[in-house]
């Protein structure tokens, strides 16, 4: 390409470049704030993040990240729980699991159900990620994994006309298991 | 016409963004892991999440910007400046939505290796060694344009690497690539600002040349590690 050189007066002046460089650190700050930090770390101090929905994004990063753990211990336990799931209803049974623990279940239920089995992270309960999904099964069994610190778990949901129940065992690492976490 | 004291404010409005996103980021240039399960967990109209990675994607994407760094390096108007870029936004849009609509996957070691390309076609330009070699330098608007699309192929590739949903998928990728002008737009900004006080210097045209062939070393370093790449992922697939 052919290059001429400028002019001096042809090049934007100094003065016009320093203001322009502190407007772009007022943008850059004021852009991590509203923006970044929401996104990256979940910290949102305005809301602005929860608002454009990047929130979430960022506290499901910092669980994928970090040891977050506030229970101690690596205990390991087994336990059987029963649960009535009403017709048109929904319900949850959640394992607490520090980032890493592992433990195996499986769970038979008297008629057809949706589950999405999932883990909430600490942060925020409407943030998880799926580990399955089915439409309409009565049984499932496998291992759960936790990717992050949080609740570890089922949501079943009954869309017939009957009432339906859910047999439930898991053995493994896990802190406690409650039924209704959200 | 914006006369050239505005024009300087216009440019860095959003600037040193650039600056402040780096800290937060991996050097690692495909969708980044927490990003990707997120998207992987969504379904449905995503705008602000696609926009934001839209912008992410190329702020953090130093093979784009060295590109661009390369582009406006001898350009100080503002009208020259919104030309190429036009060029290489309307290049890379093209071809980012079709091909994500499209399905076209071009090997993301290969397109890599290609944007390493661009980068060394443009150091070696400003050095002004095309015109020497050839006795005649291709055309640098359509090389932009020409690579502008290559770019998206690339940005394309790696949208559907990241396991975007068929669901709301158009609003989605128009937010993506919204998200990708707009963080072009910053890190072009940020580099104007720069380049302003650096071109102010008395120093710049001897230093102008030093850093074009260190331009010219990164891109062939790009296309090295990426043809690297691409050869080690094929001996491994065997």
């Amino acid at each position: 390409m052919h290059i001429r050189k400028p002019l001096p007066q042809e090049l934007p002046t100094t003065r016009s470049l320093r203001a322009a460089a502190l407007a772009a650190v007022l943008i850059a700050t004021v852009l991590t704030v509203l923006i970044i930090l929401p996104a990256e770390r979940g910290i949102d101090p305005t809301g602005v993040g929860k608002v454009l929905g990047l929130t979430p994004m960022g506290q499901l990063k910092t669980a994928l990240a970090e040891d977050d753990a506030p229970l101690e211990g690596r205990p390991h336990q087994k336990n059987e729980t029963a649960i009535a799931v009403f017709p048109g209803h929904g319900k949850e049974i959640k394992m607490e699991m520090t980032k890493g623990f592992s433990a195996d279940y499986s769970w038979t239920s008297t008629g057809p159900l949706y589950h999405d089995t999932h883990g909430d992270v600490y942060a925020n309960s409407d943030v998880y990620l799926s580990y399955s999904i089915a439409e309409s099964v009565s049984s499932d069994s496998g291992t759960i994994t936790a990717l992050y610190g949080g609740y570890h778990g089922w949501y079943w949901k009954n869309n017939t006309r009957q009432i339906i129940t859910v047999t439930l065992t898991t053995e493994g690492e896990y802190h406690n298991i409650r039924q209704g976490h959200h | 016409m914006i006369s050239l004291r505005q024009s300087s404010h216009l440019q860095s409005l959003c600037s040193l963004c650039l600056l402040a996103l780096l800290p937060a980021t991996a050097l690692g240039h495909g969708v980044a892991d927490g990003d990707q399960a997120f998207i992987a967990n969504s379904s449905g109209n995503q705008i602000a999440i696609y926009m934001y990675l839209g912008a992410k994607h190329m702020v953090t994407g130093y093979d784009h910007l060295l590109f661009l760094l390369g582009v406006i390096f001898f350009l100080y108007r503002m009208r020259e400046v919104a030309l190429y870029v036009s060029l290489f936004a309307i290049g890379h849009s093209i071809t980012m939505i079709t091909g994500v609509l499209w399905n076209i996957q071009i090997n993301a070691f290969l397109i890599d290796a290609i944007i390493g390309f661009s980068v060394v076609y443009k150091a070696l330009d400003n050095l002004g060694l095309w015109e020497k070699w050839l006795n005649h330098a291709p055309d640098t608007r359509i090389a932009t344009l020409l690579f502008g699309l290559l770019h998206g192929l690339g940005l394309a590739t790696k949208v559907q690497e990241s396991g975007i949903n068929e669901d709301g998928l158009l609003i989605n990728l128009l937010s993506f690539n919204a998200g990708v002008e707009l963080g072009q737009l910053l890190a072009l900004a940020a580099i104007l600002v720069v380049m302003g006080f650096w071109r102010r210097q008395a120093g710049f045209w001897n230093q102008a040349r030093l850093a074009n062939y260190a331009l010219l070393v990164c891109g062939f370093a790009l296309m090295a590690a990426q043809l690297f790449f691409y050869y080690s992922h094929a001996v491994a697939a065997h």
